[in-house]
């Protein structure tokens, strides 16, 4: 099973970049919109589903994907999948 | 598909480089100071080399070659067999390696064909030199990788114009008292991740193919650059190539501990410092050496060896080496072997 609040965390260590404040994430955050979020940052949340979960998440799946909770739907089908 | 060669060795590498350097802080003026600092810093490349307009791969290559022949002294006519493994070939045909028979005086009983793979090819080219040897036929192969990639980025396209450097490389495979034990694999349903997609006689030339078009990512390219999915091509480092390195080293019956040396395809700092991370590496045997060059597709691993090899020589890291090479195809290769009887050169320039 995997925890959301875990995830959470995970994805914000993924995704910060020094000097730039994250904010308050939530499950409806839209990712995109951060001012964090470009195309290293989708690299770095591959790696971290990859090294934590042991899955990888198909681009299309990402691109998909709207809010964290989007993701960490997917994510989640593929765990239990495995 | 898994096998072990013996009786043979990698006698020799050298590298050339073009002398023209492309700083990455350029990039500024098109994409923004910080956005090119975060680039630079998560792939490591500050700059690379770029060839003139009309110099080709077969061109370094054959200047890598000069180098084996003259400082190693080598006789180009003990030569017996020419590889040229690359995606930027001089002509769509004939083979440049016959040209390159032609061009550096060997004999015209040497056999000589082209293998078009990238990323992956420098460990392909190895497997088919001691193929040659190990079948009897040959002795002495000059072995020739390489690429000129920057002949095929669109300029203006954030994915890739920052990312691949142009080299060419040679190295003399012979009979010896080595072994290499090698491990390649293929994925096909990936293709379309890494391709230039027209050119060829699937989708030739036409009006519509020249057309510069903006993707979704504001990158602008033609379909007769290369187009790379960056995170398609993530996936599938991380999901093949530790299996990969650890299946080799049970091939080997070798400890990663006891590894000198693992010279990973220098795609970029990002994904090596990643695959070293998972496979549980130690950081010091993983060199990366991509700062000044770039990507160099095909010629990233023996330019590895023209750059390091003599200090992992005198480190003591050349005992056990493993070579891994994973991109375009998609297609990835591994080959164990000793190099420490291996003479390097270091990168000439053209």
């Amino acid at each position: 099973m995997v925890n959301f609040e875990t995830f959470l965390n995970n994805f914000k260590n993924a995704i910060s970049i020094e000097g730039i404040e994250l904010g308050e994430l939530t499950p409806d955050t839209t990712f995109r919109e951060l001012e964090v979020w470009d195309s290293m940052n989708a690299l770095n949340t591959l790696a971290m589903i990859d090294f934590e979960y042991g899955i990888q998440l198909p681009a299309d799946e990402l691109q998909a994907c709207q809010t964290i909770l989007d993701i960490f739907e997917k994510v989640s089908a593929r765990v239990n999948a495995k | 598909m898994k096998v072990r060669i013996d009786g043979v060795q990698i006698s020799s590498i050298s590298t050339c480089l073009p002398n023209k350097v492309v700083h990455c802080n350029q990039f500024s003026e098109l994409y923004g100071e910080q956005e090119v600092q975060r680039t630079i810093k998560n792939t490591g490349i500050k700059q690379f080399r770029a060839v003139e307009n009309g110099v080709c791969t077969s061109d370094l290559c054959a200047k890598a070659a000069e180098v084996i022949f003259e400082k190693g002294n080598i006789n180009p006519a003990s030569i017996d067999g020419i590889v040229f493994v690359s995606q930027t070939p001089d002509y769509i045909m004939p083979a440049t390696s016959v040209v390159l028979q032609y061009r550096l005086g060997l004999r015209n009983t040497t056999v000589a064909f082209d293998i078009n793979h990238g990323c992956s090819g420098y460990v392909y080219g190895l497997y088919q030199a001691a193929l040659l040897i190990s079948s009897g036929g040959c002795s002495r192969i000059l072995l020739l990788v390489g690429d000129t990639s920057t002949r095929i980025v669109h300029p203006q396209d954030k994915s890739t114009n920052m990312l691949f450097g142009d080299a060419g490389s040679a190295t003399l495979v012979e009979k010896g008292k080595e072994n290499i034990y090698f491990n390649l694999k293929t994925d096909g349903s990936g293709f379309k991740h890494l391709i230039i997609s027209a050119g060829g006689f699937r989708h030739p030339q036409d009006a519509e193919t020249v057309i510069e078009q903006q993707d979704e990512n504001g990158n602008l390219r033609t379909q007769h650059h290369l187009y790379m999915n960056g995170m398609e091509i993530m996936n599938f480092a991380m999901r093949e190539v530790p299996p990969m390195i650890n299946e080799l080293l049970a091939q080997c019956s070798w400890n990663k501990e006891d590894v000198g040396v693992f010279a990973l395809h220098q795609a970029n700092q990002f994904v090596v410092e990643y695959l070293a991370k998972k496979i549980k590496l130690p950081r010091t045997s993983v060199p990366i050496s991509l700062a000044y060059t770039g990507n160099t597709c095909s010629a990233s691993i023996p330019l590895l060896f023209s750059l390091e090899g003599n200090k992992l020589k005198n480190d003591g890291r050349l005992n056990r080496a493993i070579l891994c090479g994973f991109g375009i195809g998609l297609s990835w290769a591994a080959a164990a072997t000793s190099l420490v009887s291996t003479q390097f050169f270091e990168p000439v320039d053209l």
